[in-house]
């Protein structure tokens, strides 16, 4: 397979899109530091301002990174152009997939890496950090989620529908972790616990967002056209 | 190497290695004996005279020189390069250095606690605690995590601010960033403890980014022009200018303060930007040459910065229960630092921060 990849194609066409978004990019980054920022302010109405800002920027980043570089190029009918390049289907859906991974990676990473900062480094309860990675866990499962559908599904209705319901399942998941009482009862302590059932969610989560990532890369290995 | 290069060369190092003193020196110092985990019976008042003003101007030009160095290097070698270059000099440092110094800090601590038997008044409280559990923070790594944080807003800034507002940045004189300096700075000291805190924890501090990045933005944008603190005029006023801040503030710093307000975060400010920048003026005029124990010092410095602290502190911890006067103790601390620090060097820290590079490459290298 390695053989029939267009390597310099699939790099120049990530770093088109690498450049096509990097300055909404660059304004998630700094919507994201801000946000950390007034979290680390040590204020009770700045850490809420900055926490909302937070998972709204997560959610943002994931829909962002689906919709302009997939919804967007669909509708402005780039495929033609991609087609007339020496580019396989293979090569297009390989160089779509790094560039959202990229894409949502570098903010999800800094994001997720500062949520992390926050419940170890500040007054709030170090217990909260089985909630913290489990919404995280549940952004990225909602991004490969959204890839998927992108990827698959030319309709912009279910599209639209996989990237705002799986974003808004953030609510029902929070409701239901705090009706397990082995996840939710040490939320309030400095004491770090992860009982199974936190880690078989984690793990549910970060298998399936694997699984949806492979199961749409084995539906691409199989197409002999764009379409 | 060109003249100037030399010049801020010499003077990080010299900023570095003041960074050693400022932080043996603390062990002996009245104003922050109550809380600094260090602290010797042996106190001396005339110290905070000499390690307060330090405070003010040490961190600040290294932020200054890293802004400059930065934009040599994103001219040279673009932004993919300059973030390349620094992940390597800057992120890697920090994310071995963070949990090392972490683990070490609570050893040695843990260790003081049980088995000093004139402890500061720090450790005496810790001893209360049933268990000691240190924050976790980037300690005196700090510097790397904000001159990380400035890149990327650097880079945030460069896609976003409109070419007029980039230009207008670039071209401002002198006299604005004398004045805007402070100005940018009076609010951010203001709002924070008196001496001024290290911004040690894992979560951006709005003032540390104002504070730092105000001198980073200013050697970033004015790194070219630097020539033009070193004019006679310009060094005079800023030194007199600094030092009359400077006396204000020493004059009003009696005691640690949670807040220091607005008149102490004024002459905080303009003690700090007027001093750094006459420093730098100053470096230009009189630093034309390097000779070799300067040059190897100024090699070694970023690694001794690195590694210091650690040793610094067992070595404060193992001769607090002897009677000697802080003038047998600082310097008894200062050279064996030193010395294991530079003994660090040649085994492993030539070697993990690599040799020393040729002049030109060296020049752009980040030097936080």
């Amino acid at each position: 397979m390695s053989a029939a990849l267009n390597r310099p194609a699939i790099r120049a066409l990530v770093v088109k899109d690498w450049q096509l978004f990097e300055k909404q990019l660059a304004a998630y980054v700094l919507a994201g530091i801000g946000a950390l920022a007034l979290i680390g302010h040590a204020q009770r109405w700045s850490f809420y301002v900055g926490s909302l800002m937070l998972i709204i920027i997560m959610v943002a980043v994931a829909c962002f990174a689906v919709s302009t570089s997939l919804l967007n190029e669909r509708k402005d009918k780039t495929l033609a152009f991609v087609m007339s390049l020496p580019v396989s289907p293979l090569d297009f859906y390989l160089a779509k997939l790094i560039g959202n991974l990229i894409t949502f990676g570098l903010p999800f990473l800094i994001l997720a890496g500062g949520a992390v900062a926050v419940t170890l480094s500040t007054p709030v309860p170090d217990g909260l950090i089985t909630l913290v990675l489990l919404l995280c866990a549940h952004q990225l499962l909602a991004f490969c989620l959204s890839l998927c559908v992108a990827m698959q599904v030319e309709s912009e209705g279910w599209n639209i529908f996989a990237m705002i319901g799986s974003s808004v399942l953030i609510n029902p998941l929070m409701a239901g972790l705090s009706q397990i009482p082995d996840i939710a009862r040490h939320w309030p302590t400095n004491e770090v616990v992860w009982s199974w059932q936190a880690l078989a969610i984690l793990a549910a989560q970060l298998l399936l967002s694997l699984a949806l990532l492979g199961y749409t890369s084995w539906r691409h290995l199989r197409k002999q056209a764009f379409y | 190497m060109p003249l100037s290069l030399r010049a801020l060369d010499t003077l990080r190092a010299a900023a570095m290695l003041a960074g050693l003193f400022f932080h043996a020196a603390l062990a002996h110092s009245p104003l922050v004996q109550p809380f600094f985990p260090t602290a010797d019976a042996s106190q001396a008042a005339a110290l905070d005279l000499l390690l307060w003003p330090l405070h003010l101007v040490r961190m600040p030009l290294f932020f200054v020189i890293a802004g400059v160095l930065a934009a040599r290097s994103l001219a040279r070698h673009g932004m993919a390069g300059l973030m390349q270059r620094r992940a390597r000099r800057l992120l890697l440092p920090l994310l071995v250095g963070v949990p090392l110094l972490h683990l070490a800090m609570t050893a040695l601590i843990q260790q003081a606690m049980d088995q000093v038997q004139r402890p500061s008044p720090l450790l005496r409280w810790l001893r209360q605690a049933d268990e000691l559990s240190l924050p976790l923070g980037t300690g005196h790594l700090w510097f790397l995590y904000y001159l990380l944080l400035f890149l990327v807003l650097l880079w945030v800034a460069r896609l976003l601010l409109p070419p007029g507002a980039k230009a207008w940045l670039r071209a401002l004189p002198l006299p604005v960033w004398l004045i805007g300096l402070p100005l940018l700075l009076t609010p951010a000291l203001a709002t924070v403890s008196a001496p001024h805190p290290a911004p040690e924890g894992l979560l951006p501090q709005f003032w540390a980014l104002a504070a730092y990045g105000a001198y980073f933005a200013f050697g970033f944008l004015f790194g070219t022009r630097l020539q033009q603190l070193a004019g006679v005029r310009v060094l005079a006023l800023l030194g007199v200018g600094g030092g009359l801040a400077l006396a204000a503030f020493l004059a009003l710093l009696d005691a640690p303060r949670a807040q220091a307000g607005a008149l102490l975060g004024a002459v905080s400010a303009l003690a700090s930007a007027w001093l750094t920048l006459a420093l730098i003026g100053l470096a230009l005029r009189t630093c034309k040459r390097q000779g070799p124990l300067l040059r190897y010092l100024s090699e070694a410095s970023y690694w001794v910065y690195l590694v210091h602290l650690p040793l610094l502190f067992a070595l404060q911890f193992a001769c607090m229960d002897q009677p000697w006067s802080w003038f047998v103790k600082l310097p008894l601390a200062l050279v064996v630092t030193l010395g294991l620090c530079l003994l660090s060097y040649e085994l492993l820290g030539r070697r993990l921060l690599g040799r020393r590079l040729p002049d030109q490459a060296r020049a752009s290298a980040s030097t936080p």
